[in-house]
């Protein structure tokens, strides 16, 4: 769940898989400049070519020193690398590259991305994916030479789990059996989680069906812990080696403090779902910095070897930095739902109204005003990228006024009538204000409806999601793992009532939609599922306005070679190659 | 002396009891709860109500807050600041990073000032009405006007990036932003090319203040300048050099130390512009960045500290007021 923070966290300014989400902000994440997607592309034609593969020169350089100032950039909100604590994606960076999970997506074909084991070799699920046995490999062992069990897993999932953890993603444990209990604090074990270290399989029962369960467990959450790391920090958690940090991942910890955290090579790690074995680097150093603003300016005087580019600057740094993710696309979406509990835009007799205002809104000119033309207008709410994505799934999510207008005449014609201005709702601070302003604009002079900017200052997702808190409220959303049932369960299902489904949208044909498709193995047919429930929430049903999909938001060094984000946001740092030049 | 001293202490730990329990209130009054701001990750999502409750017990605020404050100060008693909300690590632990680092900072720029406020508000007394005075003022007054992060900001433009753009020699350019090797001579003095990281910092947080200084100085002279016994002196037939050492500076110097003691104990715990222009965290951006995030065991006990230091200051300055001047006697209620 992310809103831009495991995401967003995964930048504010904190994606990545797993992630870890960076929350909703407006952070953006990146990738290499020979594979970006053109900005001035409409998300149309970017389905239809794809978001272009991850470059890899197998042959770039050895050695050298990374100087990371992208992602460490708002040290006052960093919490912990720890894998049962990590909140957002910049700290999931240092995770990642510590820690190896049960599976994990291959983003060669970026908009393709394919699940693969990582430390399970292979997995089964019963016929109805309520229960998966992990089969793992024999020749993962932790960077301290002790072996990766199925145990290792089981006790880290109950340790991350433990209400005495008290992880902010500690809700995750609770898709296993027995997980409700742990996060409740009742219980010490995870009864739904068996682990046999003879036979090496982990056999897992769910709370309920969930046929993206082999995906979820690619999430940092789910990374096994060392006996002895575990032995030593228990149920508590902090900064550096505070927190769990013996991993299995292709770097090892040197050092952490509030400057800075350095990383070496794992020797013993054993490769990625690329087939890569090698580090790249001798020396791999994320730099804290107070903010984005601070650690642009320091790259700009030449120190550093990628930094984050501050919001208002992407059009600059797109012309100063040819080596830049400003536009290469990431699993975030930036839409609008509407409150099913309004009595002027919800329920089924405002429909056309709902379908209307969509149609009104100009999305080229909040994309050119607000983000510099620098991230993608939607075509959809579930970006490319999202395993079973399709293209254009959405009906409503372009500019036409004329048909807009019909639809408009049309809801009045059948009784249709405001009764007062619209609400719309976001937060303030960042650009969502702006956002607001050129959707009120929008409706106006196109549509002749008044609108009220209805800004909230503090706990704004908590406002919105009371009962009659969004009117048209602003969200965004960041994959905490790439799969569209993040998208599609976590933000529309009746279940998410008073979490994440701000628009309180709650449809029997829409449940039962997402439920077959959790209910779904084969993943072709899980995915014509989501694409059935997209298109009725977003086409019959209209209950939320998709505007703009994430990008990236890095720029780097021309003697980096293979800084090329995946679009969770997650970067392969045991790719990355500083070249002859560099040293950091 | 003795019975001085008792007292400010005592005062000092009334005022360091009453700063945390104002916090204290400050904190529970607010309607943020720091649990659901932590599960939601800043507030970029709802958070989990489970999670919350968890949180809420991991932190303690579960409990009633009369037993809350209890606790708290049983804690402060005992040295133990409790734990930061946002990343669990001890504040006793997060003091031990953040204090050297703004004492370090604001001893330099003391330095700073005092060398060359005091000795630019010296010669503007001397020279009244001359061009260096001219300049002295004016200068003063520009530094006095141009906001910290403004003067930051330009010099590391000039020395930072546009001497990296431009190929300046290495003497003419500085990092921008960090400690470097962050390796110190005696725990003060920097050294091993730490000092190249500390100049522009020290001089931007030093440059108000230097300014400020100069005027005092300059103000403080001109009126002992005036002064009787500053006029016998002269009449006595003593030379300029040993009037204004003997019976001018000394004797002007009592505003100027107030004014140094009290800035000090203001630099170490607000050069939070400073410190965040450049990327020194010290006590004051780490109390703002926990403010933000409803940190309250952080900022309460960096808070804590900032006054625990203020006071010191202020009672250094009192005791140098009995050396400037031996009509002061401390310890005399009268």
């Amino acid at each position: 769940m992310a809103r831009r923070s495991f995401k967003a966290g995964l930048v504010a300014g904190t994606l990545a898989l797993a992630l870890i989400a960076s929350g909703c902000g407006d952070s953006k994440e990146s990738s290499s400049s020979t594979t970006k997607a053109d900005s001035s592309k409409t998300s149309d034609e970017l389905a239809k070519t794809d978001c272009g593969s991850l470059e890899y020169d197998k042959d770039a350089p050895s050695g050298g020193t990374f100087t990371d100032y992208a992602y460490l950039s708002d040290s006052g909100t960093n919490t912990s690398f720890d894998p049962g604590a990590v909140q957002t994606l910049s700290e999931s960076q240092i995770t990642t590259a510590l820690f190896d999970g049960l599976t994990e997506f291959d983003f060669t074909e970026k908009c393709a991305p394919k699940l693969k084991g990582q430390v399970a070799e292979s997995w089964e699920a019963n016929d109805d994916a309520t229960e998966y046995t992990f089969k793992i490999k024999d020749d993962q062992v932790f960077s301290d030479g002790t072996p990766v069990l199925p145990s290792n897993f089981k006790a880290a999932w109950e340790r991350n789990g433990s209400a005495e953890l008290a992880s902010a993603y500690g809700y995750l444990v609770t898709y296993i059996e027995g997980g409700a209990e742990l996060q409740e604090g009742t219980t010490d074990e995870l009864s739904g989680v068996t682990a046999d270290d003879d036979a090496m399989t982990l056999t897992v029962k769910l709370s309920a069906a969930n046929a993206d369960f082999p995906s979820i467990v690619s999430h940092p959450f789910f990374s096994p812990a060392n006996t002895k790391d575990l032995e030593k920090v228990g149920n508590t958690t902090g900064w550096g080696d505070k927190g769990l940090t013996i991993g299995n991942g292709p770097f090892v910890l040197d050092t952490a403090n509030d400057q800075e955290v350095v990383l070496t090579p794992n020797d013993k790690w054993a490769g990625n779902v690329y087939g890569d074995t090698e580090v790249k680097l001798d020396k791999l150093v994320f730099k804290q910095t107070i903010d984005v603003e601070t650690a642009f300016q320091a790259f700009e005087a030449g120190e550093g070897d990628d930094a984050p580019v501050p919001s208002g600057k992407y059009q600059d740094a797109l012309d100063t930095y040819p080596n830049n993710s400003i536009v290469d696309p990431n699993l975030g979406s930036y839409y609008f739902d509407f409150g099913a509990d309004d009595p002027q835009v919800g329920g089924e007799d405002n429909v056309k109204l709902r379908q209307a205002i969509s149609l009104a809104i100009d999305r080229d000119e909040l994309n050119t005003k607000v983000y510099e033309d620098t991230r993608t207008i939607s075509t959809g709410l579930v970006p490319p990228g999202t395993p079973g994505y399709k293209e254009g799934l959405c009906d409503y999510c372009k500019l036409d006024v004329d048909q807009a207008k019909k639809l408009y005449q049309e809801w009045q014609d059948e009784g249709g009538k405001l009764t007062g201005p619209i609400k719309i709702n976001f937060n303030e601070g960042g650009s969502h204000g702006d956002v607001a302003a050129i959707i009120q604009s929008n409706l106006k002079d196109n549509l002749g409806i008044d609108t009220e900017l209805a800004g909230v200052a503090e706990d704004y997702f908590k406002v919105v999601a009371e009962p009659g808190g969004c009117n048209f409220c602003r969200s965004g959303w960041y994959a905490d793992y790439p799969t569209y049932g993040n998208f599609m369960v976590d933000l529309f299902s009746a279940a998410s009532i008073g979490g994440n489904n701000f628009g309180r949208f709650d449809d029997p044909k829409f449940e039962d939609l997402i439920a077959q498709a959790q209910a779904e193995p084969d993943d072709a047919k899980r995915g014509e599922l989501y694409n059935q429930a997209e298109s009725y929430m977003l086409n019959d049903q209209t209950a939320a306005v998709p505007l703009v999909w994430y990008t990236g938001s890095q720029v780097f060094r021309d003697s980096v070679q293979n800084y090329d984000q995946p679009p969770l946001g997650i970067m392969l740092w045991e790719r990355i190659s500083v070249g002859d030049a560099a040293g950091g | 002396m003795g019975s001085f001293l008792l007292r400010r202490t005592l005062q000092l730990i009334l005022v360091l009891w009453g700063g945390a329990t104002l916090l204290f209130i400050i904190f529970n009054a607010l309607p943020t709860n720091p649990a659901e701001r932590f599960a939601s990750g800043n507030g970029n999502r709802n958070p989990n109500p489970q999670v919350v409750e968890n949180l809420e017990k991991k932190f303690g605020i579960d409990k009633p807050v009369p037993e809350q404050y209890v606790d708290y100060m049983t804690g402060l008693l005992h040295g133990d600041f409790g734990n930061s909300y946002v990343n669990s690590e001890p504040v006793s632990d997060i003091i031990k990073q953040k204090l050297p680092p703004s004492l370090r900072l604001a001893f330099w720029a003391i330095v700073v000032e005092s060398v060359i406020g005091i000795s630019a508000g010296a010669l503007s007394a001397r020279k009244r009405n001359s061009v260096g005075d001219w300049v002295t003022t004016l200068t003063a007054v520009i530094l006095s006007a141009i906001p910290v992060f403004v003067l930051a900001y330009l010099i590391k433009q000039v020395t930072g990036v546009y001497a990296y753009q431009h190929d300046w020699p290495s003497w003419a350019s500085f990092p921008t932003i960090g400690y470097g090797p962050n390796e110190y001579f005696l725990g003060i003095i920097p050294v091993n090319g730490t000092w190249k990281y500390m100049v522009q910092p020290v001089f931007v947080l030093a440059s108000v203040g230097t300014a400020i200084l100069a005027r005092i100085t300059r103000t403080s002279m001109l009126e002992t300048m005036r002064l009787d016994h500053v006029r016998t002196a002269r009449a006595k037939g003593l030379t300029e050099k040993k009037v204004m050492s003997r019976h001018v500076r000394r004797n002007a110097m009592i505003p100027v130390v107030t004014v140094i003691g009290i800035d000090f104990g203001t630099l170490v715990g607000a050069a939070i512009l400073t410190e965040t222009v450049f990327n020194l965290p010290g006590l004051g951006s780490t109390i703002v960045a926990g403010a933000k995030a409803f940190d309250a065991p952080v900022v309460m006990g960096l808070t804590i500290i900032v006054t625990l230091v203020y006071g010191l200051a202020s009672m250094a300055v009192d005791i140098s007021y009995a050396y400037f001047d031996p009509r002061v006697k401390l310890g005399d209620d009268r």
